[in-house]
């Protein structure tokens, strides 16, 4: 098999403790490259932690990790482009400060693109985050993760707590950096809004994959969409 | 990447680091003209002599306040930089924990020997510039005999001494950095209150460190008075502790870096 | 080009009923060359593999066809287009008259109906 070949993901009975609580129970999941993948579920499923263990942030107790055949380490980062749910940048640095961070460690950083996203949102290369509004720091970040020639795009929560247009810019931003060698996997708990996007969606449940299907196949068998079948899934 | 780390470490670090300098070079200065006046020629006049009084006590504050908040500084930024909302950043570049590490390390540790001798500068700034330079220039002109003197009062050759101290003092630093960072890391496992735990952790090491150093002495049967010494046997046993102290600080140093880069690693908390 | 979505049918089959009707409707004439499937997803807002599906499944129908290294273009086929477009025509008019119906309506007031509007 050649590199690209590979599915981006495999998990294979991972699981992953928090002193006494379960957050993965054996968790089995493969991605394939070149498509648009929501992660969802209810809170406390699972989904941040899977993501936090495909980034390498987390090490499982136990199970197998591979992120395009490769167990999560530096090689994977490489590849692997991260947004977390939460500000996670110096508030002090401008622009160009961050464009050239970003530039300087990763190699596959389109700072060009990364700075016409910037400025065709107003903004100016010497402007500091802290001096930007919520909505439009977390564009920054979305565009930052999204201007990288990545293999996998891991967003955790991308667009909850933004504002409809903000959350149609990120979808928008999402659409058009499409790649058939890479793909994104976003968490999110509001399907509705972005069900269109998707291609694919696994559900995930008290640390496993419930369910794993296309969009369309769901509308097609179930006669409901997505955002439908969830509810009746996680019913209270 | 480590390179690249520690260059964005210097450059995070050196605007704070500089503008302090600054400030305590400009105290300096001031002590030094308000020194000046005490001693010029004329009645004493006791408002004067409070007023240049106030100033050398505010000269020597800050003198020890360039040493304080240099400690400060670097163990918050490494705080703030992996450990808190930073840290997704750091630890999801193309780095190595030890890599992170190793880059706050370095940068540290020059910011030390820099302050140090910042420090050193001011207080030498505050003597006559003429006479310190004559000072130097006796010093440099007589270092043969000086250090032959030396050799033969002592036993010890004055490079070797000179060595031996830079390089505790180094080792000394290093440690004491290594023992922030594995305080900080074990800080970090719990889920609140984060710093508190960690300025518990390194007091815990602190303390620890301390009863077992006196465990070693009394071990090797050393008191701390010893008199009948001769200055040569002073100078060996000397020697020996400074050699000693590396030792069991390398050893503490290793030890700090492993269990720093294990947590880190292995055992991430970042919320 | 307004793009409306239903919840409860596959994208990729509103996709097709969509592009159909800006082909019929002559949004996209005969032998126009279309935007690409990421600029067509981009404003759709949908996932670029399920219009690419949709593309290629109006592909394999005949109302599109791809030009390897040009791109995709509508089919120069007029006469194809016009029966699709009746056919369109006659399945509103057919849901129009059941819709009536329903109201109660007799053909002749209907007609009567769409005179005076």
């Amino acid at each position: 098999m050649t590199e690209q070949q590979y599915p981006i993901i495999e998990c294979s009975s991972v699981t992953k403790r928090y002193g006494s609580r379960t957050a993965l129970n054996g968790l089995n999941l493969t991605l394939s490259r070149g498509r648009i993948v929501g992660l969802l579920g209810p809170n406390g499923s699972g989904k941040t932690t899977l993501i936090k263990l495909l980034a390498g942030l987390l090490v499982p107790e136990s199970g197998s990790i591979r992120v395009s055949g490769m167990p999560p380490s530096v090689e994977t980062k490489k590849i692997v482009s991260y947004l977390p749910d939460k500000d996670y940048l110096n508030d002090w640095m401008k622009v160009t400060d961050l464009l050239a961070f970003f530039a300087d460690f990763y190699a596959d950083f389109d700072r060009q693109k990364a700075l016409e996203m910037m400025q065709r949102l107003g903004l100016n290369p010497k402007d500091r985050l802290r001096s930007m509004s919520k909505g439009t720091r977390e564009k920054v970040q979305l565009i930052l993760v999204m201007s990288r020639n990545a293999e996998l795009y891991l967003l955790d929560e991308p667009i909850g707590g933004v504002d409809p247009a903000a959350r149609d810019y990120i979808l928008n931003t999402i659409i058009t950096n499409y790649s058939e060698n890479a793909a994104v996997l976003l968490s999110t708990h509001l399907i509705y809004d972005i069900e269109r996007v998707l291609e694919e969606v696994v559900f995930i449940s008290n640390g496993q994959v419930m369910l794993q299907s296309s969009v369309d196949e769901i509308r097609e068998q179930q006669g409901k969409s997505v955002d439908g079948l969830f509810r009746e899934v996680f019913r209270c | 990447m480590l390179g690249k780390l520690f260059k964005y470490e210097m450059k995070s670090t050196a605007r704070m680091f500089l503008l302090m300098y600054a400030a305590m070079l400009v105290v300096t200065l001031v002590n030094r003209i308000s020194y000046a006046f005490l001693n010029r020629e004329g009645p004493s006049n006791w408002m004067l002599d409070t007023l240049v009084g106030s100033v050398m006590l505010l000269y020597i504050l800050s003198l020890a306040a360039v040493g304080i908040l240099t400690m400060i500084f670097l163990v918050l930024r490494f705080y703030k930089n992996l450990i808190r909302a930073e840290g997704y950043l750091m630890f999801t570049l193309p780095v190595t924990p030890a890599q992170n590490l190793l880059s706050k390390l370095f940068t540290s540790v020059i910011w030390y020997f820099a302050s140090a001798l910042v420090m050193l500068v001011s207080i030498l700034l505050m003597f006559p510039i003429g006479e310190t330079m004559d000072f130097l220039r006796v010093i440099l002109k007589n270092w043969g005999v000086i250090s032959a003197q030396f050799q033969q009062v002592s036993g010890m050759n004055i490079y070797a001494l000179l060595g031996l101290c830079l390089l505790t003092a180094l080792v000394g630093t290093v440690t004491f950095v290594l023992q922030t960072y594995a305080a900080m890391s074990v800080g970090s496992l719990v889920n609140s209150y984060k710093l508190v735990c960690s300025v518990g952790v390194y007091i815990g090491i602190y303390m620890l460190q301390q009863v077992i150093m006196a465990l070693i002495l009394v071990g090797f049967g050393i008191t701390l008075f010893e008199t009948d010494l001769s200055v040569q046997q002073g100078f060996s046993l000397l020697q020996a502790t400074l050699w000693t102290q590396i030792l069991v600080e390398s050893v503490l140093g290793a030890g700090f870096f492993l269990a720093s880069n294990y947590i880190l690693k292995r055992k991430l908390n970042l919320e | 080009m307004k793009w409306a979505f239903t919840t409860d049918r596959p994208i990729y089959a509103q996709l097709i009923e969509q592009m159909t009707f800006a082909v019929v409707s002559g949004e996209y004439r005969a032998g126009d060359k279309l935007p690409s499937v990421r600029d067509l997803a981009q404003e759709a807002a949908v996932n670029p593999n399920t219009m690419q599906k949709a593309l290629a499944e109006m592909e394999r129908q005949g109302m599109l066809y791809t030009q390897r290294t040009a791109g995709r273009y509508v089919t120069e086929d007029v006469a194809m287009i016009q029966q699709i477009k009746t056919k369109l025509a006659e399945q509103q008019v057919a849901d129009f008259l059941a819709q009536m119906g329903k109201i109660g309506l007799t053909k002749d007031e209907i007609i009567a109906l769409i005179q005076q509007s």
